[in-house]
């Protein structure tokens, strides 16, 4: 029972820093149908920038939201100025997405350093929740609460709201959307700003649960783009359900076969593409 | 007559006390080559391993013997076949008269023919792969670093004899230092009476340690850790919010608990046993001299590992050309020296090299503390010369297969 209980409770706090992950670069996928190589370096400079805060202010969620608006401002800066110039061209927008991923890793190894640092939090980050005989860390209550949270949020602003509307309508049919007078490139550069938004986000999470270092860039990507494409590109229910099922099979893949850990996140991937290459929420 | 014999004598005097240096004077640098990662994941480890080894040459103003010393400096990158670009070019455009550094096993496996090719001596100052000087050992390699192996058979022999361990689960890395330091514990730890009753081999880039840490074995009287880099602190960061290290000891592989590591883990790794040739706080008038001088130049709290082996292999290098005169063109003289010369008091304690060319050196038992505002791994036990052999014989050592996932067999799982 308190294995059952403890790795469901893993798999799905894992599951909560996939979405953060996945859930800015499907946002970005859907509208711009670019593959943003630099959402790693989002998530790099994030992680580093609420280390520097939490040491400057001490206070996390001070860190958590300021590192993360910086994160998004510095993303609608780079939309406007580089991506904006090579606009229409998918390939290109990839490469130089390519190039400013290169370009902030060597930044990022200039400015902080190479050795690895780690997002102490406030004190409770450290303790964990006991209830009926099992043992809660709050740090991944924490995750859980944050995915859940902006998960319901976005879906709000997507399902509910005009600016939603628009957002949805841009990613049907962009020309069609722009026709009906809809300021298609401004709408752009905002989704680019919040999926950095999303990715700072899970930069200074992701550094309190798992560190942050040179080379966590590219490592992360993957995570991420498993989450996108199990999803369905540019579907935020489709990336949080994804994230979930690869949370939760990953975990129990791993703790029930540990000879098998290599496959526990890949094999899902192969197996959905294989039958549902548009993803599980995914449209053609 | 006498003016002409007071001038004979000061002439021949003169002459006898210049002449040893004279042609010294005239020759031409040693060169250096020394290759280590610049970018990508590991670069601040290159930054580590150049900081020390400058920091020796600085201190003896980059003279050995009376000649002059040139350091040149290569990116290793991230792939072998760069590191093996960068040693050709070394060798064949500086014409560099020795070559060390190197991080990367599969880096350090595909110069060692290279070098060996050319008859250029390659000095291994971090890469630890056991066979470099086991199995696949080469006549021009020596290295001064460490394995994998010996310091899994001090870790088998200090958790069953002095932590009283009988029953262990082990998780470590599925790659070739998780393989053969977790091998290296089995068969000591086995030999004596223990037993491994679990092997977790976790991929490098493991991001969450929770399914690993929630199926470890109740029954375990401790774990050993063979986790190395930034995944440490996630491991370790989970072993203490899982409750795992208020429960049972954990004895962690070196590096694991590595100085520069030590502001990143924090309070969670208080009371991690580990086992590692160095500590920054090992209390050595050598060791605390070199601490203060490298803290002088890097400007930080902490030093790491890599700084301090490689201040030791420039120790290494330099005393073994100060004894051939630095005569280092005579290659098989030079390198026969290299491998005879002892160092009696580097920051690590005695250094000496075994005749396949590894170190032999103390390793130490660390615990990490706070002391004040700062962690630290004190050193709480020392197992003095280990060889990368430990008591076996090491031509029968040399006939079993190389430390593997599945080498020993996990009897007991």
């Amino acid at each position: 029972m308190e294995f059952w209980v403890n790795q469901t409770f893993n798999g799905i706090s894992y599951a909560a820093l996939l979405f953060l992950l996945g859930g800015g670069l499907t946002l970005i996928f859907g509208v711009m149908k670019i593959v943003n190589i630099a959402h790693g370096s989002f998530y790099l400079v994030g992680g580093y920038l609420g280390v520097a805060l939490f040491a400057a202010t001490g206070n996390f969620y001070l860190a958590l939201v300021g590192s993360a608006l910086a994160v998004a401002a510095g993303g609608v800066v780079l939309e406007r100025v580089f991506l904006r110039a090579v606009e229409g061209d998918d390939l290109r927008q990839m490469l130089l997405t390519m190039g400013i991923a290169l370009f902030v890793q060597d930044a990022c190894l200039l400015v902080w350093g190479g050795d690895p640092f780690s997002l102490r939090g406030p004190a409770y980050f450290a303790q964990s929740v006991k209830l009926g005989g099992f043992t809660f860390p709050i740090l991944r209550l924490f995750m859980i609460a944050a995915a859940g949270v902006l998960f319901v949020v976005l879906w709000w602003f997507e399902e509910k709201t005009r600016a939603g509307a628009m957002v949805r309508a841009a990613i049907d049919n962009a020309e069609m959307t722009e026709a009906l007078g809809i300021n298609v490139p401004i709408l752009k550069m905002a989704v680019f700003g919040l999926g950095a938004f999303l990715a700072g986000v899970a930069g200074v999470v992701g550094s309190a649960f798992m560190g942050i270092y040179p080379g966590l860039d590219f490592e992360i990507l993957p995570y991420a783009f498993v989450v996108v494409i199990v999803g369905g590109m540019g579907s935020l229910s489709g990336a949080f359900v994804a994230a979930l099922v690869l949370g939760l099979l990953d975990n129990f893949g791993k703790a029930l076969f540990p000879e098998i850990s290599y496959f526990t996140l890949f094999a899902p991937m192969a197996i959905v593409l294989a039958f549902r290459p548009t993803g599980l929420f995914g449209r053609a | 007559m006498k003016k002409l014999l007071v001038l004979a004598l000061v002439a021949l005097f003169a002459t006898a006390v210049l002449a040893p240096a004279a042609p010294a004077a005239d020759k031409p640098p040693i060169k250096i080559g020394f290759i280590a990662p610049k970018t990508g994941n590991f670069a601040q480890f290159g930054i580590d391993m150049l900081d020390g080894f400058k920091l020796y040459l600085t201190e003896i103003d980059y003279m050995i013997a009376g000649r002059k010393v040139e350091l040149i400096e290569e990116d290793e990158g991230a792939t072998p076949a760069n590191a093996v670009t960068k040693a050709r070019k070394l060798i064949q455009h500086d014409k560099v008269n020795l070559m060390a550094g190197l991080v990367m096993a599969a880096a350090a496996y595909a110069v060692a023919p290279v070098a060996q090719e050319a008859e250029v001596p390659l000095v291994i100052s971090v890469a630890a792969s056991d066979d470099l000087t086991q199995r696949k050992a080469s006549k021009y390699l020596a290295r001064v670093s460490l394995t994998g192996g010996e310091h899994g058979h001090v870790a088998g022999d200090y958790a069953y004899r002095k932590l009283g361990w009988r029953k262990v689960s082990v998780i470590a890395f599925d790659y070739g230092w998780g393989h053969e330091v977790a091998g290296g514990f089995q068969r000591v730890f086995e030999e004596l009476g223990g037993q491994v009753i679990q092997k977790i081999w976790a991929p490098v880039n493991t991001a969450d340690f929770g399914p690993y840490v929630a199926s470890l074995k109740p029954e375990a009287d401790g774990v050993l850790d063979v986790v190395t880099g930034a995944a440490s602190i996630r491991l370790i960061g989970e072993l203490r919010k899982a409750g795992v290290l208020d429960k049972k000891k954990v004895l962690a592989a070196g590096t694991a608990t590595d100085e520069t590591l030590l502001t990143a883990l924090g309070d969670s790794a208080l009371g991690v046993l580990g086992f590692l040739s160095w500590s920054q706080v090992l209390d050595t008038p050598e060791n605390k001299r070199f601490v203060q001088r490298i803290k002088q130049m890097t400007k930080k709290d902490y030093v790491g590992f890599s700084a301090a082996i490689n201040y030791g292999a420039a120790m290494w290098i330099a005393e073994a050309i100060r004894q051939v005169g630095g005569d280092v063109e005579n290659k098989d003289k030079f390198f026969q020296t290299l491998r005879a010369t002892e160092i009696k008091s580097s920051p690590r304690g005695p250094i000496k090299i075994d005749k396949y060319g590894h170190i032999v050196q103390n390793i130490y038992i660390r615990r990490v503390d706070k002391v004040g505002n700062l962690y630290q791994n004190t050193v709480i036990d020392t197992y003095p010369s280990v060889g990368q052999f430990w008591k076996y014989n090491p031509e029968e050592y040399l006939k079993q297969p190389i430390y593997s996932r599945d080498n020993p067999p996990c009897k007991y799982c």
